[in-house]
């Protein structure tokens, strides 16, 4: 049976509710339908078909190899012997992830019940079912990892805790995956973060952890990466008809959410490129993978729909210089905060590449790096250490000053009722003005500290309430000999 | 165990800490299902605003649930299903039942030969179950969505996984009907038979009435202890065992080897009550509320279903049989 | 009466890529503010000048030394996590 015959029958199911009303059936606030007729959704086709009986067949097949490279690599137990650099690479990627592609069941079990096309819901019992498999994945390598690296459990933990970056992490991704309508969820995750932005990131990891000799977390990526490719399309037909009905929703959708993931890929991504793979296996730097990979895709996309670039388009180039150097310096300075060790990847030979790739990179950063080396070098360790927190966005939850550099730094500042709020970009800003009830409600780890929340009111209080034990807390991945390319 | 002092004083952790003290290595099960569900111990379940939708919506259909138990991380599905493990066990289904399909109904033509009364029958009877089991498949994932814990949300998950699998295998069925009878109305009818036929109705209401039961404990005895268990008893039991006696080797073939799926969602479902009850006698009176709620509805299900099967030959009580296996059901969860 | 009042304020030291949370309170002088300010950039990612003073700006206007905050949160009725600059005096 050829499956394009009987493929019909099987999604197009749509019947006239008689018993309950439409409306509590399918709520707006899970549908998201909004000002898009119903009607408009007869036209909603997937990208990609698949048969049950082929997916599980095949994907039967990817996990025995998937699971057997994993399984003979696990006994060469090799990880502790990997550059430290690639193991904070790993170790910042699972806490970080491994709880998201669980979440991401959610959301896919979301338009599995409330999209507003059958044909939607039937695709997606397909990604929910792929995001089980991810987070499994994960969690399976992860645990193998325990015994050599105690940092792998937060590949379970880390979304339990208070930990900041992880806040960061869960104010978007618990918005967009676990608390938004299948309409958005479709545009801001499927079109926007994983098909533009994840994809991307797990191909390079991919090639980036095979040549740090990491061949297990390699293969576990390409492995997923292969199923990424195929739900992640998901978001276009979606994107295509609200661009329809609904333009201004879309380009606000579609620009809110590039701006977002971008502060998500300054956070985990950039540091990891520039600054924890070993600098000599670095094929691109951050702002080359972003402006080959992310910028072309996504300018495609918004051709695709007849939609405008951003309107901060120009911040947005500047940040790419940017963002990600604010952040690593941010963590490595706060990286007591962090469960892993993280590189501060400024030796000189580093450096050097730094230069070349970033060329504001000395007047921006090195400055600041300097004075940081200077009490290293002279065994002034508190001084290289923070003592009170760092001014925090009101939107994306990043230090402010991290979305551009120190020559840019100035307030952007919203009075919303009777709350003062702070944004680290004039976007993250924006943002929040298109909706300020969504977000006005929420503290920020610094309005946290300020309601009594941290006890005692330190350091120590601030640690402990991150969920940070003495076993993971980071410091410096190379104990700081690379400062020795400085001593006198 | 979660760390033995000797590891704990290396800093070694055998599994992880959100395991605690287990007392034996874990399973791969527990390895990859365990706590991941970051919203479910916290009072503000979402990392938003506390009077933002999402979280009101969570507090109120989930943590405020009428049953509650001190760590839903404590329930096992006695599958023990992984992703890994579904994938092996549906491949070899879908493997038994593409020999059916392909070698009688294809290659044999198996459809010529029903009596016109048969294909009455399946016309009634089969083909329009893909417009309920879509519903099933839609509330199977509402439960993936709202459930308290990764132990109970993956089985839910795996749980729409089979529906959608059942729709594709009616769907293919429904092809191969037409294609052997262009004359008849299989694939053409079955929309408005499911939207109009007054035996089909009460499985209608039943699956409809669900789309609107938000509380994840209520949601999860309306389908998994009423209204599915019912329905798979009318049209994957009793319209097996129906299809045998015309002869149609095939749809009692399919229709069996789904009920193995079937099977499977009583088994989870019976060990959560099981578990829920176990762990706060309370909380068998409130699913015995839910119950009493649902049960009629499940029963008018079964009274339309056991109608259709008696119009095309069924001799016996269906309805009686279908009742019993909901009473079995109840009872065996600890709340009949 | 009152005693001097904790009040926190985003201070960032010009020329540092961060501002921070600092506690100040409403009987800091601008002096005794700036200081608060500057020990977390000034000797941690700036150099130190020896014999150097600051000065505070607020809305990009610099602030008598004799002013005290809690005198500038009445006057000009200013929220919590007000952000003030601090810069090398030159």
């Amino acid at each position: 049976m050829n499956r394009d015959e009987w493929y019909d029958l099987a999604r197009d199911l749509d019947w006239t509710l008689s018993y309950v009303d439409e409306k509590q059936a399918f709520p707006d606030e899970w549908t998201g339908a909004g000002a898009i007729p119903s009607s408009a959704w007869k036209d909603w086709d997937e990208p990609f078909r698949a048969s049950y009986r082929e997916y599980v067949r095949v994907q039967r097949e990817k996990d025995a190899g998937a699971y057997a490279v994993k399984e003979a690599f696990k006994r060469a137990r090799g990880f502790d012997r990997l550059d430290p650099g690639h193991q904070a690479a790993a170790m910042l990627h699972m806490g970080a992830v491994a709880m998201v592609e669980q979440m991401a069941v959610h959301m896919e079990a979301r338009f599995a019940r409330f999209a507003p096309s059958p044909r939607w819901r039937n695709i997606a019992v397909y990604g929910m079912l792929d995001e089980i498999r991810h987070a499994q994945l994960n969690l399976s390598f992860s645990h193998d990892l325990l015994k050599q690296a105690p940092q792998f459990d937060w590949a379970v933990k880390a979304f339990h805790t208070n930990e900041w970056g992880i806040l960061a992490v869960r104010h978007f991704l618990d918005d967009t995956l676990l608390g938004s309508s299948c309409v958005d969820s479709a545009v801001v995750t499927n079109l926007t973060l994983e098909h533009g932005f994840t994809n991307m990131q797990f191909v390079a990891f991919a090639a980036a952890a095979m040549d740090a000799g990491d061949v297990g977390f390699s293969n576990i990526l390409s492995s997923i990466q292969t199923d990424e490719a195929r739900h992640a399309q998901q978001g276009f037909p979606t994107a295509g008809i609200l661009a329809r009905f609904d333009r201004k929703r879309a380009q606000d959708l579609l620009d809110a959410s590039f701006w977002r993931s971008l502060r998500l890929f300054h956070l985990l991504t950039g540091p990891a490129m520039d600054y924890y793979t070993p600098v000599h296996l670095r094929k691109q730097s951050f702002k080359e993978f972003m402006t080959e990979w992310i910028v072309h895709h996504h300018l495609r996309v918004l051709d695709d729909m007849g939609l405008a670039k951003p309107w901060y388009w120009d911040q947005f180039m500047l940040s790419l210089e940017h963002g990600h150097h604010a952040l690593h310096l941010g963590m490595w300075f706060w990286r007591p905060t962090l469960w892993f060790n993280p590189c501060a990847g400024v030796s000189r030979v580093e450096r050097e590449w730094l230069v070349e790739k970033y060329p504001g990179w000395e007047d921006s950063w090195g400055v600041l790096w300097d004075e940081i080396i200077r009490n290293v070098n002279a065994g002034n360790m508190g001084k290289a250490y923070p003592e009170t927190l760092p001014a925090l966005c009101n939107l994306c939850q990043l230090p402010l000053g991290t979305a551009l550099d120190r020559h840019h730094l100035r307030p952007y500042t919203t009075t919303y009722g009777p709350r003062l709020y702070h944004f680290c970009s004039e976007p993250c800003q924006w943002i929040f003005g298109l909706d300020p009830e969504r977000y006005a409600g929420h503290m920020n780890v610094v309005d946290r500290f300020l309601a009594g929340q941290i006890q005692p009111m330190n350091l120590e209080g601030a640690l402990e309430w991150m969920g940070i034990t003495h076993d993971v807390m980071g410091n410096d991945a190379f104990q700081y000999r690379w400062a020795k390319d400085y001593a006198r | 165990m979660g760390e033995t002092r000797k590891d704990a004083a290396r800093g070694r952790l055998r599994t992880w800490s959100a395991l605690g003290e287990l007392g034996r290595t874990p399973t791969e099960y527990e390895i990859v299902t365990h706590a991941m569900n970051h919203t479910t111990t916290r009072p503000l379940p979402l990392e938003m605003g506390p009077e933002t939708f999402g979280n009101r919506y969570l507090r109120r259909h989930r943590d405020e649930a009428a049953i509650s138990v001190p760590d839903w991380n404590r329930f096992r599905d006695p599958d023990e299903m992984t992703y890994r493990k579904y994938n092996r066990v549906q491949d070899e289904a879908e493997t038994f039942v593409d020999r059916v399909l392909d070698e009688y109904a294809d290659r044999r033509r198996t459809d010529l030969g029903h009596a016109p009364e048969w294909l009455d029958g399946l016309e009634a009877m089969l083909t329009p179950q893909r417009f309920a089991v879509h519903g099933l498949q839609m509330s199977a994932a509402y439960l993936a969505q709202i459930a308290p814990a990764s132990y109970i949300g993956n089985a839910a998950a795996f749980q729409t996984g089979d529906e959608l699998r059942r729709v594709q295998r009616l769907a293919q069925r429904t092809l191969q009907l037409r294609l052997a009878h262009p004359e008849r109305a299989f694939g053409k009818k079955d929309r408005e038979r499911w939207e109009r036929d007054r035996d089909w109705q009460g499985a209608r209401r039943a699956i409809e009435r669900i789309f609107v039961a938000r509380d994840w404990d209520e949601a999860f005895v309306a389908l998994n202890l009423v209204v599915k268990p019912a329905f798979d008893a009318v049209f994957l039991a009793g319209l097996s065992a129906l299809a045998r006696r015309h002869g149609d080797e095939v749809d009692a073939l399919l229709l069996e080897n789904l009920l193995a799926d079937s099977q499977r969602s009583a088994r989870w479902s019976r060990a959560l009550a099981r578990f829920a009850v176990d762990q706060r006698p309370d909380n068998r009176t409130a699913l015995r509320i839910h119950l009493a709620t649902w049960r009629p509805l499940g029963d008018e299900l079964i009274a339309g279903g056991s109608t259709l099967l008696a119009r095309f030959g069924s001799v016996g009580d269906d309805g009686a049989v279908a009742r019993g296996a909901l009473d079995a059901l109840a009872a065996e969860a600890g709340v009949g | 009466m009152a005693g001097p009042q904790l009040f926190p304020i985003y201070g960032r030291f010009v020329g540092d890529f961060a501002p921070h949370l600092v506690s100040a309170l409403t009987s800091d002088t601008m002096p005794e503010l700036a200081e608060k300010v500057a020990v977390h950039s000034v000797g941690r990612r700036l150099p130190a000048r020896p014999g150097g003073r600051y000065e505070v700006l607020l809305d990009g206007k610099v602030i008598p030394d004799q002013v005290t905050l809690g005198e500038l949160v009445a006057e000009r009725r200013l929220p919590p996590l007000s952000w003030f600059d601090v810069r090398w005096r030159d």
